[in-house]
This record gives structure tokens, C-alpha cells and sequence, in this order.
């Protein structure tokens, strides 16, 4: 009988550690996992969206341009910034706008700001297919950065360099397949 | 609580259930097959802006306008044809499309090299600085100065303005040793100046042309402008039908031109000459040819000359030596095609044959080269629409008279190394190396090679370096190719991506053109331009030598020439496309430039002025009848030997070396345009495109007839040995009906042994066993064949 008990209560505790093995692989997977697989990068500086959107009326084509090409001319130049910081400008909280003079406009050098989707050399993209040609807006792929006072961290994957945010292959599939836009390997693979 | 072995297992079993329920391993999984995507050591091309630079490339005479595809104005990623350039139209040839091989590519020469041991040992051929380098250079030139004719100095450019301050340089130092690399616009030139009066190149009017007589001139596979030949030979075959021109091709290989032709006369190697003459006397025996050009010309009837004697006539010359079947004889096309097609080319206007076989860059005999333009006289297709003339030269400022000291108008007046036996305005390469190597009449004592490589080019390679032996050499060379190898001081220059360099009218063409090419981008390594290194070496030197450059640098003195263009009020900077020269010649163009400087920013903005006010020649003609002559007097007065037959084109059979009996069978090299031949080495781009019954891996494969290699025993692929009185080399045959039977077809421009691993050791080079007959006129080497025999591999 006692040998029968024994082995009821080894089996209690065996399902008790299951339970703990499940919970703690959950954890493993979902909440430890991610943060040792990505590394973040902050950016060089911060750049608040609200405030030069609401605050001083810019458009997002007034930074984030194409070139006469047609081709999407990725992060805004430096000129883009000296055209209203070659001076200070700001009021409040001084401290960014000074290292933007103090360490980019003054010596002419770009911002290196790092890239949430920077895609792979094997990966070839056209912007202007996307946005001039088949009108899509910045937000059906990009993070709508119009409330955003402040830059976010970028999540960069440990193993591949990727960025957390890089759009996958498969989304690109499903949407050429939604929008019957071809979805051959060379449309992308040159 | 004691965790035995079950209890132990659920909770692994839980912890790995709980993984699997997360994203843990699918994301892993993923990220290992994409893990090679970002490794940062992978070569990536900078992202960034494009921009278009338009130059002109200098890969090859061409003269073809390209456009640059830069990424932020520093990175050149591509090379395109410009279609406002009137030559190649937007065109562009293989060696062009991958001109950026050269940029980037590994066989770079990337400072000054100074050879401290022993010639040839690439591990002793030590950087030094451009100070050091041009202080040695003018020390032992100051050195050599008693004696100036020893310098010598070997082009593979005859035109354009380094090649200008080049000779120059020569004069001014005391040397008449300038010599240009065997070509045959050498053969070309000196053709002109002795039926025509003057001497320059060839202009064909061939986008008018109703009928193209090709003798051995491979029109699709680089001849002439090779570019601009794709787009005429477009032209022809646009045309609807009825009116489509008519090409014929008579020569002894199936090219690409010969099949592309309406009709391929397959002749025998070497008698190109004979076919002309066969269908000059078809042509005059029926009375086909235009009465009145032959009126107004000389030699055509007997003539008499100062001292009274009667001499030979073209036309009893070609009725009495080269009658239909005579010439079939020779040729091997049947009787009844020479006189279809003399019919043909006489009755069809305008009609042109085209003279320069291959791609008209190796030299031909010069009565060769007369038979066929006495063909286009004879039915007067001279100076006429649709026909031929002469290529008009840009009106380009002359520079100032080069200053002679005493020491060099000594030197100047020593015979010329490179001198022929007839006293001939051509300089043979050939007789340069038997005479350096003998030391007679005098001792040469400095080579410059500037964009040749005769240690790769020139059959007689070998004797050339026995011959350096007593002799310092420098080169000019932007690659590490086999003559600057050999030499003692390497002076890199920069790639045409990477200079100022002007480039003259291409061969062909029947309207001037001036091209201009700018640097696309910043040298990438330290080279320095020619042009500025023999100005500044000529500052440096004592006696009259600086005087003659008074120039700061190659820009000035380039200019200085280009102002003579604005000053010619007439023609266009080609800015637009569309442009045809072509259909408005002979007349003046309202130039579309105000002044020197808006021409000059135009030109480095486009690349080519062009004009057509010149036409392809007009007036009386500068021989001494003032008309042209079919039978040419100052052939006679330049010493060259032989009677009457001295000043009219003929046929000469060719001494092929080789006893027939040993060697059977007859080399004939050919080029084609996946393999560059000129002072480059292909690039893999264009490795690349060779077939691999041309190249199979790094055998050479030699174009042998069925019947031929049945005869020997010989099966598609099979290595041999090819054995010529010069020496022997492996091949693998491949049996094919475009060539001739008893001749086998060796393509030029493969065996490389210098440049970079991608060509290195690929197939064998046809110089090493080639063995060029020397033209009696002009002592250049010519392509007739070579005795050769199959031996075991």
C-alpha cells in the first residue's frame, strides 16, 4: 500500500515539474530568448517626429525623398538638417540640436543613422515601384512614426545581422500574391 | 522531495514542450538558412546615388561614346553605350561593356616600379617613388644624350596628342626612332599617299552603300569602328526588301561577317589580292567601269614616264595576268562566280569594297591593299556617296616647331631603326628587333613602350627580349602584362576611366570626329598621366629639349590643339541623338558652341565634335599627275624594287616558310571579338562568352575542316601538337566546315603570361609559332600563313 502511495505522490510532483518545465521553456522562448538573440543599437541622435511634423509643419517628402532617378534616396542627407538647424533654432531642451550642429552640420558629415529594415545585398527593391507605382502608403510596411516623440531602440539579430523589423520573404509573397503582381524569384532576385 | 529518474524526464519533457510552443526554434531554424546574408566581410556594394558620366572608351581605335553608371560619383558600376554618340549610336562591344574589369581588376600596376635584380623576376621589381623614378630616368637620358638615336621609342597608338608629345620628345632629344606597333592603317596610309597623293585613312560611306565587297574584312566581328559597323550593318538589313544592300564576302575562313553575307566566296588564304584583280579585268574586259573616272585618272591605259620609256597600264595589266580562269586558279572560286560577281559589284550603285582582312588591325601587303581600292576606282565609287574617299583630319592647331639643338638634328639625321628597305614613310617593329639585336648600324640604348605589348604582340617576342639585353626599357603600362614584365622602369599610367585623353577619327569613317575622354573618377592608385611624365621629363633635361614643351601639363597642351576645332567654324559637339554626320556630308555645320571655352566644357560634358564640311575628299588629287593613279609613280621614286609591277597593284603568291613536304598544312590566324588582341588582355567578362570548342578549359581549340582531320586521323577535341619551323604548342582541334581543308584556324589573343590569374595560362599565344612574311613594300609583318604540321601532343 505505502509502495502504491509512494508512487502516487512521485507522480504529483512528476506532473508539478512538468508544469514547471512547460512554464519555464515558455518563458525560455518567448521572454529570454528574444532579448539574448537581439542585440540594440541606439541611434546617434534622437529625432522627434511629433515635433517637426506638428510643430513645425513639415511633410514627410521634405526628408524622405526620391531622387531625380526614381530611385528612394533612404535616410535624409545633412543638408536636409542645415537647411533650418545651420543655426540654433530650438528652444527647451537644447542638448540634441547642439551635438546635430556641433558634430554633423558643422562638418558637413551625415547622420549614420541605422536602418529598422535594412534588407540584405541578395534583395533587390524599388521603392518607387511601391509607393509611385503602385501607390502604397509608407505604413503598409513601415511603423507609423507620426506620434513618435522619440526614436526607438533598433533590434539587431545576434546570428544575421537582420534587423528585428526587416520585413520577411513571406510577407512580400503574400502581398504580391494578394495584389496578383508577379512573385517569380528574379522580381526580387536579381 | 526526492526527483527521481520519471519526475526528471517530465520536467524535460515540459521544458521542451514549453520551447516548442514558443518561437525559440522555428526562428532559429530560419536564421541559420539566412545566416550567411549579412556576414560583414561579403563584398557590398556602396548603396547610394547614380549618376551618369559620359567619356569615350579607349579599349580599341573604336572611338565608341560610352556613359559611366557611378554610385556616389566614386564607384563606377557600369559602362553603357551613349546614344547621342554618332559612332556606336548607344552601342557598345563586348571589351567596352566590360572596360571596368581593367579599372578594378588585379593586374593593376599601382606605383612606379624599378626592376633591382634580375629582368623578368617580378619579386625584384620594387616600388619607388615618381620623384626617385623620373630622376633616374633623366639621369641615364642625360647620360645617353652623345648619342640621342639610341633612344627608341614604340607605340601602339599612331595618333592622338601623348603619342604627339611622344614623338616630340624623340625630335627634341635627337632620336628618328619613333616607331608604331605593325598595323594596317600603316599599310593603309602609305596605299593612300601613293595613289591618292596624301596620306590618312580610308573613309567608307558604307551606311549608303547598295553592295559591300568584303575581302576578307570581318564587318561584324570588329573591323574598321567596330561599333558603328553593328549599327551599319543594321542599317543594311532594315532596309525593305528590294532595296536591302547586298554583302558578299570573299575570304578563306567562315566568320561570323561570312556568314551574316548575302553570299561567301571561299578563297584561298592570302589571295584577296587575286579575287580584286579578277574582277578588275572582268570589269574592264566587258567595259563595266566608269568611263569617266577612268578618263580623268592615270596608269589606267600604258603610260610613258620622265625618260620616255612605256610602262604597263592597269589595264592590260589585269587582261593579261589575271583572266577569270587564271585566278580561279589562284583563288579557287569558280570561273563563272569571279565574273557574276565583277558584274554584280560594276552594276549595282554605289558599290565599296572594303580592304583590311580581320578586323583590318594586322597589316596586309601593301599591293593588296591598292588591288581593292583600284576595284572601287575602276567602277568610281571614289570620293562618290555610298562609296570610299579619304577620312578628313580634325582641323586641330599645330604646335609650335620643336627646337633642335645640334645634338639632335644629329640624331634625327641617323638612318631609322625601324626603316624598310623602300624609303617608305612606315616603321617596322620587325626590322627594329633584328637591328637592335645586331647593334647596327648603331646601338640602340632605351626602349619606351607605350600602349603595346610586343613582348606578347610580335611573333619575333623572343628576339625582342634577346635583344633587350643590352637595352633599359621602360614602360607606360597601366597592367602588369608581359612587357612590362621585362622592363627595368615601370611608369604606370592611369586607366582611360582615369584620364584626360583625346582619341582621333576611328578607321572607316567618313566624317572627322574628335573625341574627347574625361577622367569618370580620381585615380585609384598612384599613376601618373604620359603625357604629363614626358613634359616633365622634358623640363628636366638640358639643351634645347625643355624649350619644345611649353607647356605646364598634358591638359595644356591638349587644348592649345583643341582651340584649332572652335576656330574651324564649323560642326557639332554631339549632344542630342540622332545624329547622322553621314547624311549631310560635305557640308558645313552651324557649330552649336560660341567660343573655345563653351566648346572645350561641351566636349568633356559629351565626348565627340564631328564635323562633315569636309566630305570624303574633293579637288584635285596630291600625286604627281594631280589624278589618281591606278599605276603609282612614287612607288618608283621611294626605291621600291621591281619594274612596272613596282607601282601597280598585283599579287604576289606568298612565300609561306615550311617545306611542304614536312609541313602540310597552313596556319592562318583569325581574331574574333570575344578576344581582345591589341596591347589588352581579354577580361573574364569576355573569357567568358568564348565557346568551349574555342577555349575548353585552358586548351586552345584550332579550327581544323572534317575532311582535313579525317585525313590525319583526327576526332573533335583531340589534343595535338602544332609544329610550324618556329616551334611547337598543344591545342585540341574542333572539326568544322568553316574552315578551309589543309588550313588550320588559329584564333590571336589567348597564352597570356602576364596580366592577372583570370587569363594567365589560358590557351596558347599563335605568335609563339607564327612566322609573318615581311611585305616587300613596307616591312611589315603579314598574316599570308605559315607551314605547319600535326604532331603527336
Amino acid at each position: 500500500m505505502s509502495g502504491e502511495k509512494k508512487q502516487q505522490g512521485s507522480d504529483k510532483v512528476g506532473w508539478v515539474l512538468f508544469v514547471v518545465g512547460l512554464v519555464g521553456g515558455l518563458v525560455v522562448g518567448w521572454v529570454l530568448f528574444p532579448q539574448v538573440l537581439y542585440s540594440t543599437q541606439q541611434q546617434p541622435l534622437n529625432f522627434n517626429h511629433v515635433v517637426h511634423v506638428e510643430g513645425g509643419g513639415m511633410n514627410c517628402e521634405d526628408c524622405h525623398q526620391f531622387r531625380p532617378d526614381g530611385t528612394y534616396a533612404g535616410f535624409p542627407g545633412v543638408d536636409n538638417c542645415a537647411g533650418c538647424h545651420q543655426a540654433p533654432m530650438v528652444s527647451g531642451d537644447t542638448k540634441t540640436e547642439e551635438k546635430l550642429i556641433a558634430e554633423y552640420i558643422e562638418p558637413g558629415k551625415d547622420i549614420p543613422w541605422v536602418s529598422y529594415s535594412w534588407q540584405p545585398d541578395n534583395v533587390f527593391f524599388s521603392h518607387a515601384a511601391h509607393v509611385k507605382g503602385a501607390q502604397m502608403k509608407c505604413t503598409e510596411c513601415h511603423r507609423d512614426v507620426l506620434k513618435e516623440a522619440k526614436t526607438p531602440l533598433v533590434k539587431v539579430n545576434r546570428l544575421t545581422g537582420y534587423r528585428a523589423d526587416t520585413m520577411k520573404m513571406f510577407v512580400c509573397e503574400d502581398c504580391h500574391a494578394a495584389k496578383n503582381v508577379p512573385n517569380g524569384c528574379d522580381v526580387c532576385h536579381k | 522531495m526526492q526527483l527521481d529518474r520519471r519526475a526528471f524526464v517530465k520536467l524535460v519533457a515540459g521544458g521542451v514542450g514549453g520551447t516548442l510552443l514558443s518561437p525559440l526554434p522555428w526562428k532559429l531554424l530560419d536564421d541559420v538558412s539566412i545566416w550567411s546574408q549579412n556576414w560583414s566581410w561579403r563584398p557590398s556594394p556602396e548603396r547610394g546615388a547614380a549618376t551618369m558620366v559620359n567619356t569615350v572608351c579607349q579599349l580599341c581605335p573604336g572611338g565608341c561614346g560610352i556613359r559611366v553608371r557611378l554610385i556616389n560619383k566614386k564607384n563606377a558600376v557600369r559602362i553603357d553605350g551613349n546614344p547621342n554618340h554618332p559612332v556606336n549610336r548607344g552601342g557598345i562591344c563586348p571589351l567596352g561593356a566590360s572596360g571596368l574589369q581593367f579599372l578594378y581588376g588585379p593586374s593593376r600596376i599601382e606605383t612606379p616600379l624599378q626592376q633591382t635584380g634580375k629582368r623578368g623576376d617580378l619579386k625584384t621589381l620594387k616600388p619607388i617613388s615618381w620623384d626617385d623614378a623620373l630622376k633616374i630616368l633623366a639621369e641615364q637620358l642625360q647620360g645617353m644624350r652623345k648619342e640621342p638615336q639610341g633612344l627608341v621609342c614604340l607605340t601602339g597608338r599612331s595618333k592622338g596628342t601623348v603619342s604627339e608629345l611622344l614623338a616630340r620628345f624623340l625630335q627634341a632629344y635627337g632620336s628618328p626612332n619613333f616607331l608604331v606597333m605593325p598595323s594596317e592603317a600603316e599599310t593603309e596610309s602609305l596605299g593612300l599617299l601613293v595613289s591618292q597623293g596624301e596620306a590618312g585613312q580610308v573613309a567608307y560611306d558604307l551606311e549608303k552603300s547598295k553592295l559591300v565587297l568584303s575581302f576578307g574584312a570581318d564587318y561584324v566581328g570588329g573591323w574598321g569602328a567596330p561599333a558603328r559597323m553593328m549599327a551599319a550593318f543594321d542599317g543594311w538589313r532594315s532596309k525593305p526588301q528590294g532595296e536591302r544592300t547586298r554583302i558578299i564576302y570573299a575570304g578563306p575562313r567562315g566568320s561570323l561577317s561570312a556568314s551574316k553575307a548575302d553570299d561567301w566566296v571561299a578563297i584561298a588564304p592570302g589571295t584577296e589580292a587575286a579575287l580584286a584583280l579578277g574582277l578588275a579585268s572582268v570589269i574592264v574586259r566587258e567595259q563595266l567601269y566608269s568611263q569617266a573616272f577612268v578618263a580623268g585618272a592615270f596608269g589606267f591605259e600604258d603610260w610613258s614616264d620622265g625618260q620616255g620609256r612605256s610602262r604597263q597600264g592597269f589595264k592590260s595589266l589585269v587582261i593579261k595576268d589575271y583572266a577569270p580562269e587564271r585566278v580561279s586558279e589562284i583563288t579557287g572560286a569558280a570561273k563563272e562566280k569571279i565574273v557574276e560577281l565583277a558584274r554584280e559589284f560594276a552594276k549595282t550603285k554605289p558599290a565599296v569594297a572594303l580592304s583590311g582582312r580581320g578586323q583590318g588591325r594586322a597589316p596586309d601587303s601593301l599591293y593588296e591593299f591598292l588591288a581593292v581600292q583600284s576595284l572601287n576606282a575602276l567602277v568610281g565609287s571614289l570620293r562618290q556617296p555610298g562609296g570610299v574617299g579619304v577620312s578628313p583630319k580634325a582641323p586641330l592647331t599645330a604646335w609650335p616647331a620643336v627646337a633642335q639643338d645640334e645634338v639632335s638634328k644629329k640624331g634625327c639625321s641617323a638612318p631609322r631603326l625601324g626603316g624598310a628597305a623602300a624609303d617608305v614613310p612606315v616603321s617596322s617593329v620587325q626590322n627594329l628587333v633584328k637591328r637592335m639585336s645586331e647593334g647596327k648600324p648603331y646601338q640602340a640604348a632605351m626602349l619606351w613602350v607605350y600602349e603595346a605589348n610586343p613582348a606578347y604582340s610580335l611573333s619575333e617576342g623572343k628576339e625582342l627580349l634577346a635583344a633587350l639585353e643590352k637595352v633599359k626599357m621602360v614602360s607606360f603600362s597601366s597592367f602588369m602584362d608581359e612587357t612590362a614584365m621585362m622592363a627595368d622602369l615601370v611608369l604606370p599610367a592611369p586607366t582611360f576611366l582615369e584620364r584626360l585623353e583625346d582619341g582621333p577619327t576611328p578607321a572607316g569613317l567618313q566624317y572627322t570626329v574628335f573625341n574627347l575622354s574625361t577622367p569618370v573618377l580620381k585615380p585609384k592608385f598612384e599613376t601618373r598621366h604620359p603625357g604629363d611624365v614626358v613634359i616633365k621629363l622634358a623640363k628636366s633635361l638640358e639643351g634645347s629639349i625643355a624649350a619644345s614643351f611649353p607647356w605646364n601639363d598634358y591638359e595644356a597642351a591638349l587644348k592649345e590643339r583643341v582651340k584649332g576645332l572652335a576656330a574651324g567654324k564649323s560642326g557639332w559637339v554631339a549632344a542630342e541623338a540622332g545624329l547622322q554626320p553621314w547624311a549631310k556630308l560635305g557640308q558645313t555645320l552651324e557649330p552649336n558652341y560660341s567660343s573655345f571655352d563653351d566648346l572645350w566644357k561641351k566636349l568633356t560634358e559629351n565626348g565627340c565634335w564631328c564635323d562633315t564640311s569636309q566630305g570624303m575628299g574633293a579637288g584635285a588629287f596630291k600625286t604627281h599627275s594631280g589624278k589618281f593613279e591606278f599605276a603609282c609613280q612614287r612607288l618608283r621614286e621611294m626605291g621600291v624594287a621591281g619594274d612596272d609591277l613596282a607601282c601597280l597593284p598585283h599579287y604576289e603568291e606568298p612565300v609561306l616558310a615550311g617545306d611542304p613536304a614536312q609541313y602540310p598544312l597552313v596556319l592562318v590566324p583569325y581574331e574574333i571579338m570575344a578576344l581582345t588582341n591589341g596591347p589588352l588582355a581579354n577580361p573574364p567578362f569576355m573569357t567568358k562568352m568564348l565557346f568551349d570548342f574555342e577555349l575548353k578549359g585552358s586548351d586552345l581549340c584550332v579550327e581544323i575542316n572534317p575532311q582535313t582531320a579525317a585525313k590525319a586521323g583526327l576526332k573533335e577535341g583531340m589534343p595535338v601538337g602544332l609544329k610550324t619551323e618556329r616551334g611547337t604548342f598543344r591545342a585540341r582541334v574542333h572539326l568544322t566546315n568553316v574552315a578551309r581543308p589543309g588550313v588550320v584556324f588559329i584564333p590571336v589573343g589567348l597564352g597570356h603570361r602576364g596580366f592577372d590569374a583570370y587569363i594567365k595560362g589560358k590557351g596558347v599565344n599563335v605568335n609563339e609559332i607564327l612566322i609573318p612574311q615581311q611585305d616587300r613594300v613596307t616591312g611589315l609583318p603579314t598574316w599570308q600563313g605559315t607551314r605547319l604540321a600535326i604532331v603527336k601532343a
